[in-house]
């Protein structure tokens, strides 16, 4: 059965999960390099990431312990990722993202389908556990919220809503339809309604001068992916120890983004 | 029809008047080769050309820009940014580019929910040696990028004494630059107008007014395009706001604020 499996997805794009070499031990004789597996554990404020050549459909049964956000490709992101210590830059190529994100606590099986798939052995099955406490919703005003202290030191929490911090970032090149987004009345409300902080940037402007008047976090942002950021305009978002950074494309995309981001 | 009822054209410059207000617009002393770009070395560059918007486009993007409220007037309502009040001061000509900053400032969200007032009277002072007397915009703007000027919580806008010009305060001022602009070609209409669809605003000086003020957006209005300005005069216009049209709106000096220092979080409340 497995080598079917293999067979039919030798012959398709490839689907690529978060991998992992093998542990390997120091003894005589060495043994053949491991073969890389799938990571199987996902955690809140970490990258776990499906990247695909074609649209597939991704379910979890049971239901209810993570969600897959579908996101477009290529996107730049830095942040924790499953399949790595530390915090890293990545672009994700593929046209189709997947990012699986812990909702709860448990153990589920991640069912991966692609939209040509035309029978059940095509269905790519990954075990995963959720470690640890899932993302936390936001605080209910009728209701105290006492946060429980972590297991261990290894959780990173999902950021809060109110922690997203946004940079506009415009240069010369900005069309008609860019700029409708950046300045629009209703973008700013929502960055205002939305943000811990926003600021708009214009890149001839600080490649002149610098940000070293901006916040601190801002400008440890772009201490950390300013030389990473492709030209043109683009937003870039930030949340705890994780900035995405998207083209501006016009408003209604830009707002898609911001939600997205924010988890609505 | 405009939205404003203070419309200054060919046939009626009745709201330009100054009456009691002072102006303070003087040219006199300008180099030559305005236009001609003589600030080597400062964040000030001339117009890009690429930056033209075709004038076949001008209407369009006026209705888009009303429509999604992206116009400079939007945002100032919105935040509520005063006009600025020249009082009895002749400095309507570092008025104008002062408010251009706090425009800009807005823009770049660098005092949330905290429009920053800056202050015309302490560059303005130094500029012309504590003398109340005329000046231009772009004498204004190549100042404001290399020294900057402070909030209004330390001098007001209109006080003109020398006494403010200490080391503190132009340490302070450093804080508050022009870090990007434009010098225009004078009565150039389309560069103008490419900027003001761009939502940068422009500090405007006028020959036939003998006055500068700030031009904040581009409009539509008898079917032809115009200018809403907003003036330095208290108790002008709507909440300052007013319309430019026909030859009336084509300034004699033109420069633009695009950026400002991205510090200034040193708000008093």
């Amino acid at each position: 059965m497995l080598w079917l499996l293999l067979l039919i997805v030798d012959e398709l794009p490839p689907v690529v999960l978060p991998m992992v070499g093998q542990d390997v031990r120091e003894i005589e004789p060495q043994p053949p390099p491991p073969a890389p597996r799938a990571v199987d554990t996902v955690t809140a404020g970490v990258f776990y990431v499906v990247q695909s050549e074609e649209p597939l459909l991704i379910l979890a049964s049971p239901a209810g312990v993570v969600d897959a956000v579908s996101e477009q490709g290529p996107l730049r992101c830095r942040g924790r990722w499953a399949d790595a210590d530390g915090i890293q830059t990545r672009t994700l190529d593929a046209p189709y993202l997947y990012f699986v994100e812990p909702v709860k606590p448990g153990k589920c099986e991640l069912l991966i389908l692609r939209a040509s798939a035309m029978d059940a052995s095509q269905v790519i099955r990954q075990p995963l556990t959720v470690s640890g406490e899932g993302p936390r919703p936001p605080p209910d005003d009728q209701t105290t919220e006492i946060e429980p202290a972590p297991d261990d030191g290894e959780v990173v929490p999902i950021p809060r809503p109110d922690e997203l911090r946004v940079v506009l970032l415009l240069d010369e090149s900005v069309s008609a339809a860019q700029l409708l987004a950046v300045n629009s009345l209703d973008t700013r409300i929502w960055l205002d309604d939305n943000c811990k902080a926003w600021q708009r940037w214009d890149r001839s402007a600080i490649e002149a001068t610098g940000v070293d008047g901006a916040p601190p976090e801002f400008v440890k942002m772009w201490q950390d992916i300013g030389d990473d950021v492709p030209r043109g305009p683009q937003v870039l978002i930030a949340g705890g120890t994780s900035v995405q950074v998207r083209p501006i494309v016009d408003a209604a995309t830009l707002l898609d983004d911001l939600r997205r981001a924010r988890g609505e | 029809m405009s939205e404003l009822r203070y419309i200054i054209s060919d046939e009626n410059s009745r709201h330009a008047i100054p009456g009691s207000n002072t102006t303070g617009l003087d040219l006199r002393e300008r180099v030559e080769d305005e236009g001609g770009f003589a600030y080597s070395g400062t964040p000030v560059r001339p117009f890009p050309e690429e930056l033209l918007i075709p004038r076949h486009q001008w209407r369009a993007r006026i209705e888009e820009l009303k429509e999604q409220r992206a116009r400079n007037i939007d945002l100032i309502r919105h935040e509520k940014l005063p006009h600025k009040n020249q009082g009895r001061t002749n400095y309507c000509w570092i008025n104008a580019p002062v408010h251009c900053m706090e425009i800009m400032r807005l823009r770049q969200n660098i005092n949330p929910s905290n429009p920053l007032e800056l202050s015309s009277s302490w560059a303005g002072s130094i500029i012309k040696g504590g003398r109340n007397v005329g000046g231009w915009g772009r004498q204004a703007i190549a100042f404001l990028a290399e020294h900057g000027t402070v909030p209004t919580y330390i001098c007001g806008n209109n006080d003109q004494s020398r006494r403010h010009n200490n080391a503190a305060n132009r340490q302070t001022a450093l804080q508050y630059r022009v870090t990007d602009g434009f010098e225009l070609r004078p009565r150039n209409l389309d560069q103008m107008i490419s900027l003001l669809l761009r939502g940068i605003p422009l500090a405007g000086g006028f020959n036939w007014w003998g006055h500068e003020v700030t031009l904040c957006d581009a409009d539509w209005i008898d079917n032809e395009i115009a200018v809403i300005i907003r003036n330095s005069w208290q108790g002008w216009g709507d909440f300052g706001f007013g319309v430019l049209q026909g030859s009336r709106m084509l300034a004699d000096d033109l420069v633009a604020v695009s950026g400002s220092s991205l510090t200034g979080r040193r708000v008093q409340s």
